[in-house]
This record gives C-alpha cells, sequence and structure tokens, in this order.
C-alpha cells in the first residue's frame, strides 16, 4: 500500500470515527479540528486495529497533533 | 472512608445477594488481602483474573483461603474461545476476533471483556492501573449507558453539623473525570449521579445543577451552559428531578431558595445531590467541605458504563476497598433489578 492510499484509507476511517466528511480530511487534519472526544478515538483506533491489524492505543492518538502522524506511525507497524 | 451506618447497611445488602466480581489486580498484596476479606465476609464472589498459579500462590502467600475463591487463566484457550465467540456477537462489540484476542492477554481488559458478556456483574482495579486506563478500558469494553455522553463520578458527603434534606449526607458530582462538560455531558453527569445515589441510598433524588446564578440571576455562556443541560437532562429523563440554574445556597437552604427561586421546583433548597458546572468547582468543591467543614465523602465512584466498574485509589488500603467493593456490589444489584 502506498503512503497516499494509507493516508486515504486512514481518512476514511477518520470520517466515520468522527461523523465527520472524509473527503475535508487530509494529513494536516488536527485531532483538535475534528473536534472528538475519547468515544470518538476509540471509534478509530479499533477499525485501525480490525481493518489494518495494527493496535495504535488511545493515549498515543492524545499526543499526536495531525492525521498526518496517526499515518506515520500506522505505516511505521505495517513495514516491520 | 470511615465506617459508618451507611457503609454497615450496604454491606448487609451486598451480603445478601452477592455478586460476582472480577479482580483484575489480585498479584498484588493489598488487593490479595482485600479479596482475603471480601470473600471471608461473603461479601462477593471473588473471581481472580490473570495468571492462574501465580494469583493462587499469592493467595496462598497473603492467608486466603483458595476455596472461597474462583480463578480465570489468561491462558485458557478453551475459555478464551467460548469468550470470544459470547463477545464478538455482542451488538456493542468494535472488534475484531484477533483483536479481541489481543485484549484477552491482560487482566483488566479480560475481566471487562468477561463483565460485558455477563460472566461478572463488577470489574475492579486501580491499585495498579491509572484511573485513565480503567475508563478508556470500560468506554472500549463495556460501553456508555444508553442515553449517557460521558463518564464521570459521584460520592456522597457526610458533613457533621450539616441538617439538609437526607441529614447530613448530601450526593455531589463530578469532581474527579470530566474536566469541562459540555451541556449534553453535564446532564448525563446529573442523569448518572441520580441514578447511581439512588441505588445506593435509597433516596428519591433531587439533583441541582449548580452555577453562580439562581433562575437567570446571572448570564453568559457559563450559566446558559447549564440552563441547556437541564433542558437535556429535562427531556432525556422526565422521570427524574433535575433542576437549575441554582446557586448551591439555593440548592440546599430553603430558606434561601423560598427568597431566590419565584417559580415551582421539587429541587430547590431540598436538593440531595449537587452537580458541579465542571471540574475545577468539582475539586475546589469537594477540597473546601473537607477542609472547613470536615467531612468525609464516599466516592469518587466511576459512573456512567453500561455496567458497574470500580476504580480504587492507587494507595486504597484494606478497608478502603472492601468499601468499594460493597458499594460496587449493590450498584450492580441495583443495575439488574431496574434492568
Amino acid at each position: 500500500m502506498t503512503k497516499e492510499e494509507l493516508t486515504q484509507k486512514i481518512a476514511e476511517y477518520t470520517g466515520v470515527a468522527y461523523k465527520t466528511d472524509a473527503s475535508a480530511i487530509t494529513a494536516d487534519t488536527t485531532f483538535d479540528d475534528l473536534d472528538g472526544g475519547s468515544m470518538n478515538m476509540i471509534a478509530l483506533t479499533s477499525t485501525i486495529e480490525n481493518e489494518l491489524d495494527v493496535e495504535v492505543t488511545i493515549h498515543e492518538i492524545m499526543k499526536m497533533k495531525t492525521v498526518g502522524e496517526l499515518v506515520d506511525r500506522v505505516e511505521q507497524e505495517l513495514d516491520e | 472512608m470511615e465506617d459508618t451506618s451507611l457503609l454497615d447497611a450496604l454491606r448487609e445488602r451486598a451480603k445478601a445477594d452477592p455478586q460476582r466480581v472480577a479482580f483484575a489486580e489480585a498479584d498484588d498484596d493489598t488487593m490479595m488481602d482485600a479479596v482475603g476479606a471480601v470473600a471471608a465476609e461473603g461479601v462477593a464472589t471473588c473471581v481472580l483474573v490473570g495468571h492462574a498459579d501465580e494469583l493462587r500462590a499469592k493467595a496462598r502467600e497473603r492467608g486466603v483461603d483458595e476455596s472461597l475463591l474462583e480463578f480465570v487463566d489468561l491462558d485458557d484457550e478453551a475459555a478464551n474461545d467460548d469468550l470470544v465467540a459470547r463477545f464478538s456477537a455482542l451488538p456493542t462489540c468494535i472488534y475484531s476476533e484477533k483483536a479481541i484476542r489481543r485484549r484477552l492477554k491482560k487482566p483488566l481488559e479480560h475481566s471487562l471483556i468477561m463483565e460485558a458478556v455477563g460472566d461478572v456483574d463488577v470489574t475492579f482495579a486501580g491499585i495498579s492501573s491509572s484511573t485513565g486506563d480503567v475508563i478508556l478500558g470500560a468506554q472500549m469494553l463495556i460501553g456508555l449507558a444508553d442515553g449517557i455522553d460521558t463518564p464521570s463520578s459521584v460520592g456522597i458527603f457526610e458533613i457533621p453539623g450539616w441538617e439538609g434534606s437526607e441529614g447530613n449526607m448530601l450526593g455531589f458530582g463530578d469532581s474527579a473525570v470530566c474536566q469541562d462538560p459540555t451541556p449534553e455531558q453535564l446532564a448525563s453527569i446529573a442523569i448518572s449521579a441520580c441514578d447511581t445515589v439512588a441505588a445506593l441510598t435509597g433516596w428519591e433524588p433531587r439533583c441541582a445543577l449548580l452555577s453562580f446564578s439562581t433562575c437567570g440571576s446571572g448570564d453568559g455562556p457559563l450559566v446558559e451552559k447549564v440552563v441547556k443541560a437541564r433542558e437535556i437532562a429535562n427531556e432525556r429523563r422526565p422521570d427524574l428531578a433535575i433542576d437549575g440554574e441554582f446557586q448551591l445556597d439555593s440548592a440546599v437552604s430553603e430558606r434561601t431558595a423560598s427568597r431566590k427561586v419565584k417559580r415551582e421546583s421539587a429541587v430547590a433548597g431540598r436538593a440531595n445531590i449537587v452537580i458541579w458546572p465542571d471540574l475545577n468547582v468539582g475539586n475546589i468543591g469537594v477540597k473546601l467541605v473537607q477542609q472547613f467543614a470536615h467531612a468525609d465523602a464516599y466516592g469518587p465512584m466511576l459512573q456512567g458504563f453500561r455496567k458497574i466498574v470500580c476504580d480504587c485509589s492507587r494507595g486504597a488500603g484494606v478497608s478502603e476497598i472492601e468499601g468499594n467493593v460493597v458499594m460496587s456490589c449493590v450498584r450492580a444489584q441495583a443495575l439488574k433489578a431496574g434492568e
């Protein structure tokens, strides 16, 4: 999977988890912009784990500023 | 927490219908000592979740009668297969089979999955897990109760020399979890607090949403948030007496309420539960009451989940843990009775 494809997938998952338009989500979108709570993060991390078999903890996402950082984290584990 | 008549009464209620409590941290000496006390008293059926051989050894080391305990081994593949099948069949389950199996390797999450499928009634942790981990685990695996937008906490003050509508006792929330609640979250805290306090005390809840304003005496966004929360709470749970916005004295003093609240209210002046508008007020409010009025407090107890999850403080001793187990079991009884 290319970086662009992965970014698109994560954007789709993020859109569903945060109940917002996925087409407006880019690597630069911040989690502050998405304005969600822990239940949204749980929905996002569970989808990533179910679909890509990568476990990202809520604690990790809470420290991330942008969706791009999440993509990097998932890509790193997929490459291992 | 002091051993008072409320706790004595709750203990008798817990013993009358012992609930099944999963202990995810019985590898800890203090927790195992507390498990021993709970089991010997007959307050609950203690289900110890972890590496069974190590837990049995710990029980023997601490002088706890193993025959009073149940052990759930994280590596019991047959039991895990069964749990995966039942948990994944729940409409609330958001995880794939592989993700569930990953979680079954951890005692806290294993316990929560057992609770979700009904194998236990309470999950108990907190002595080695952080409050954040307990709350997140419960949100992921148990989920929030219907009509509730946030986990939160509630406690019950016992205030020497104060005479309110329930003697010297007063429920309060949230002083521990939700920092800056939205109106929806504030409504959720009030609804959860009513249900929790009613389960423990048998009181008919009269819940006041606190503010610096009483019925429009002040204005601005801080007041609007509380008014909106009241509207949401009344819409979601019209069976509950939740009212505001009230200043503290308007909420708990009939004399003040008679002067400041010029409309009908089942709560004003007679509140038995007060809801702080945010965590700044909640934390400071509790400490004011404890420091200046020398109050004791039961709790804080986590609330807002579909089932009962208890997070004790990291420094809790045996008697505090036992008291928390007692309160959790009575709440679990009430939850079942209401289903």
